[in-house]
């Protein structure tokens, strides 16, 4: 492991060490690879508690670091060395951003999400119907799967009138990625100021491309550049 | 008097808000349809749309009115909706946004509906009643 990278995540270890909702693993450099040449490459996280797939996120964001970069308009191609360093300096933003408000933030989600099922139908005095408990194991699903730097970003969440669940994540800059979960899938758009329109169409749970996507456009929003 | 069918650009549309403030679920259609009910300002006052307010309340639906939401007809349009008249008994100022896209229970809309919903809500102006508890409306009448 280079030195370079040593040092912010030693930091990062010692100052996450004693929290409950995150810790890196031991191995993190040497963590099981597909493909051999990779390995060492990429820092792998796990998270306790109820944030799993730390390993997938991890992977996804240092192989896609390069194009996150380029995205807020680096100047040339970082090389090696530079975009592993970038990555842990990135990683090192993220994380250094959790805060207890977002351990009750992401609580109080759970909370919300809860009363959605003791919604009576026509609860709009429209016909609204009330949710249905696949829809709601669904949403918790996907929240389960939302690094915390990505919960803080949440800003509504709530049932609409034929039965389906919305969870819209914004930033400062007003820049939107809405996601819309149903009975089987879900859906979500992404606006950026800089960018056109982004949808994505009835994506199965369990299907990981199509979460790495939504990962890579909430990390996108999420970016300090964009904050 | 007479309310005519057709619905210019610059009139005012109110949507009842039952929260603290406008969230895109307040222009999603109902149910197997692509309607969004409305009731239109310019033939009716606040005073009135309160009234309607109140009375669709459920509370122990958490359904309890806060304010109105004004929309200008052309901003409907502008995002790709559009607005019709929909006279009901004793409601002859209602009409619906259309959406252009039947809401199926318990699927996701198409996403650029997703968005076009979210656009309206962010067109649409809040009022927010301030003495939601009295019958009459005491706010700001000029609702724009």
């Amino acid at each position: 492991m280079s030195e370079l990278l040593q040092s912010p995540v030693k930091k990062l270890r010692d100052r996450f060490i004693n929290y409950d909702e995150f810790s890196i693993a031991d191995d993190w450099w040497n963590a099981p690879e597909e493909n051999e040449e990779e390995k060492g490459k990429h820092p792998h996280f796990i998270y306790s508690g109820r944030v799993h797939k730390g390993a997938t996120f991890g992977r996804y964001v240092s192989s896609n670091i390069g194009s996150i970069y380029t995205q807020v308009g680096t100047s040339s191609e970082p090389d090696e060395k530079k975009k592993d360093f970038n990555l842990v300096k990135f990683l090192y933003g993220l994380l250094g951003k959790i805060k207890q408000e977002t351990v009750v933030k992401d609580k109080e989600l759970q909370k919300e999400l809860t009363t959605f099922s003791e919604l009576k139908e026509d609860w709009d005095g429209y016909g609204a119907l009330t949710p249905l408990k696949e829809t709601i194991a669904n949403t918790n699903r996907i929240l389960s799967n939302l690094p915390p730097i990505i919960l803080e970003s949440i800003s509504d969440l709530y049932p609409n009138p034929h039965g389906t669940i919305s969870l819209e994540l914004t930033n400062k800059k007003d820049e939107i990625v809405s996601i819309e979960i149903g009975k089987k899938t879900y859906s979500f758009f992404s606006k950026f100021s800089d960018k056109e329109l982004v949808t994505r169409e009835k994506i199965p749970l369990d299907d990981t491309d199509g979460l790495l996507f939504l990962l890579g456009q909430l990390l996108i929003l999420s970016h300090p550049d964009r904050q | 008097m007479s309310i005519p069918s057709a619905i210019a650009n610059p009139e005012r549309l109110v949507r009842i808000i039952y929260k603290e403030k406008i969230k895109p679920n307040d222009f999603r259609p109902k149910p197997n349809t692509d309607e969004v009910s409305i009731l239109r300002l310019e033939y009716t006052i606040p005073d009135f749309c309160k009234k309607h307010g109140k009375e669709n309340e459920k509370p122990e639906d958490k359904r309890i009115y806060h304010g109105l939401a004004v929309i200008r007809a052309e901003e409907v349009r502008k995002v790709g909706a559009d607005v019709v008249s929909a006279p009901l008994q004793n409601l002859e100022m209602h009409g619906n946004i259309k959406i252009g896209c039947i809401a199926i229970p318990h699927e996701q809309l198409p996403q650029p509906y997703n968005f076009m919903t979210q656009r309206m809500a962010q067109a649409a102006r809040f009022y927010k009643d301030p003495s939601p508890e009295k019958e009459k409306w005491e706010s700001d009448k000029n609702l724009k």
